[in-house]
């Protein structure tokens, strides 16, 4: 039965629809391929087991009922997933992949997870991540690396390292992430999977643990770009707990997916294929627009030039909300809790035991950020408005733009990188952030078994069209083969 | 601008080790640097955003988490209160 794990969610459908394969059969061999490359991937941090199975098994019966009444079943019902470890699962740990989170455990559930269980989708277990989604490369979780299944000497990119390693490992036929300024879309390039970033209020953060409440959003990390559109259909939508959510209700994005490109006005973002970029994704980068141009589309270079200051106000913003978010981890409600004196010595004793040194780092630059001295915050939220005008204007004449994900190939685990390199990371990343626009990230060539990821960024909602345009680019360059 | 540790770890709540100073400095002062760049980026203050964000939701009453289920995290609780040390002494004065 392990064979399944390697179809596509449209495939395991047809499967349980027509009784070839259970869910618990179906859960089992995941789980089973979960033992088998754990010991070389360790994209996970809990393994629910017992869960996943009762799960599926509900799965079973409530398919069994559907049927026999002729009722539609929902779409992922009896599929299992996995889920970042920022995301509240009632029962189960959630750390954040933090010494300070170590023995929590949610009493509810996110948003996110109540439609995926109402959906009828087992979950088997939740993934590593840098600690707080601080990081690019899973190396600052705090209690283990996750290594890339395409060759476990590189990094799996981060922050949402876990879950993008355990979709190329067949661990799960999909995974959640979360998005600050890349950490879905930059895993997904280095493991060769599809990421997509929604517009910011497309999805609830209800139960996100928050890293930049402006700027980070839930998206799914899949195989193809027809799976990730099923998944985000599943999980988009207002939510009364998250009033930044957005009201226009979330249409089908499957129904317009095979609606081609022709006619498609796409900008190749020139300030995104500079120097900054290795030569061999900016050569990559520039052929996806010949390949989509065959098929139908029209290709120009454009102009964003906002594109380095978006990097700065970035940085700048999401430290002082970072600071902000991580202020009520001070050992009193929940968390870690230190040995102290007085009630000070409880908070920065919980804190300094807590929390790791990148993240006590970002902290204390967000707490210097928004301080009296710096007058830097109000500066950082113009920039972040100059960046959403540069946009704003380009989709006057564009209805989509395409650049890289990341301007490098996956490095090796353990490589120091230097500051600027870091800081360059999330370059192409981070304008779609700041402007709070979709972007999906997928996977548009292969070097030497290494993946080389492509971005393309939509005005607000227009998450559709990025997954016609990113499924028309699989058909033609055959780099996807149809379901299998 | 000056970089003022002390008073950023004690707003943090954060002590810096020794042997983390000089490595809190320079990232400190990267930042700065982040911060004078954008010092010369252009004004946008009128520009509206491209996404506009819904009004709040009406104000109704709603079935709240468990009290219980809320404090099984706490790391210490006395009838049914989060417990903390006591920020005065027990003879009544301030501490």
């Amino acid at each position: 039965m392990t064979y399944v794990i390697r179809f596509s969610i449209p495939a395991l459908r047809r499967l349980l629809l027509a009784g070839q394969v259970s869910s618990s059969e179906l859960t089992k061999a995941y789980i089973e391929n979960i033992r088998k490359t754990e010991p070389q991937v360790s994209a996970f941090l809990t393994v629910c087991e017992e869960r996943a199975l009762q799960d599926a098994e509900k799965a079973d019966r409530r398919l069994a009922m559907l049927q026999a009444e002729g009722k539609p079943v929902p779409s992922l019902l009896g599929i299992p997933m996995a889920v970042k470890d920022n995301i509240c699962t009632k029962g189960i740990a959630t750390t954040c992949a933090s010494r300070m989170l170590e023995h929590f455990t949610p009493p509810y559930d996110a948003t996110v997870i109540q439609k995926l269980s109402q959906n009828g989708s087992p979950l088997l277990g939740k993934l590593n991540m840098d600690e707080f989604g601080i990081g690019v490369s899973t190396e600052n979780s705090a209690f283990f690396s996750t290594k890339n299944p395409l060759d476990v000497t590189l990094v799996p990119g981060g922050s949402s390292g876990g879950s993008a390693a355990a979709v190329a490992a067949a661990q799960a036929p999909f995974a959640l992430g979360s998005d600050t300024g890349g950490s879905i879309r930059q895993p997904a390039a280095f493991c060769g999977v599809v990421g997509i970033n929604p517009t910011y209020g497309r999805v609830s953060r209800y139960g996100l643990a928050a890293y930049a409440s402006s700027l980070d959003q839930i998206g799914p990390l899949t195989k193809t770009v027809a799976e990730n559109a099923l998944i985000l259909e599943a999980i988009a939508g207002q939510d009364a707990k998250d009033v930044t959510t957005a009201q226009n209700k979330p249409f089908s994005y499957m129904t317009e997916l095979d609606q081609g490109v022709k006619g498609v006005r796409i900008g190749l973002i020139a300030e995104l294929l500079t120097g900054y970029v290795q030569e061999s994704i900016r050569a990559n980068v520039v052929s996806v627009g010949k390949v989509l141009e065959k098929a139908g589309a029209k290709l120009e270079f454009v102009s964003l030039p906002s594109v380095e200051d978006a990097l700065a106000a970035y940085t700048l913003l999401s430290c002082a909300e970072l600071a902000s978010n991580l202020a009520r981890f001070d050992g009193v409600r929940f968390g870690r809790r230190a040995s102290h004196d007085t009630l000070e010595s409880l908070y920065k004793n919980s804190r300094n035991e807590g929390l790791g040194t990148h993240v006590k780092q970002r902290i204390l630059a967000g707490t210097m950020i928004l301080s009296s001295d710096c007058n830097a915050y109000a500066k950082a939220l113009s920039v972040k408005k100059a960046v959403q005008s540069d946009f704003a204007k380009l989709f006057q004449d564009y209805d989509a733009l395409l650049c890289p994900v990341v301007p490098r190939m996956p490095f090796p685990l353990g490589t120091k990188l230097s500051e600027q390199e870091i800081y360059t990371m999330d370059l192409c990343t981070v304008p779609a952030s700041l402007a709070g626009l979709p972007a999906l990230s997928m996977p548009c060539a292969w070097e030497q078994g290494l993946p080389c990821g492509m971005q393309l960024i939509g005005p607000a909602f227009s998450e559709g069209l990025l997954y016609r345009i990113g499924r028309a680019f699989e058909r033609e360059s055959g780099l996807v083969k149809e379901d299998a | 601008m000056q970089i003022n540790l002390e008073k950023i770890t004690a707003l943090s709540m954060l002590t810096v080790l020794p042997e983390e100073k000089d490595a809190i400095k320079y990232a400190l002062k990267s930042i700065v640097k982040k911060a004078d760049q954008l010092q010369k980026a252009k004004e946008n203050e009128k520009l509206k955003p491209c996404v506009s964000l819904e009004a709040l939701r009406p104000d109704k009453p709603a079935a709240s988490i468990d009290r219980k289920a809320m404090l099984a995290n706490a790391p210490a609780v006395k009838d049914g209160c989060f417990l903390v040390s006591p920020i005065w002494d027990t003879e009544g004065g301030s501490a």
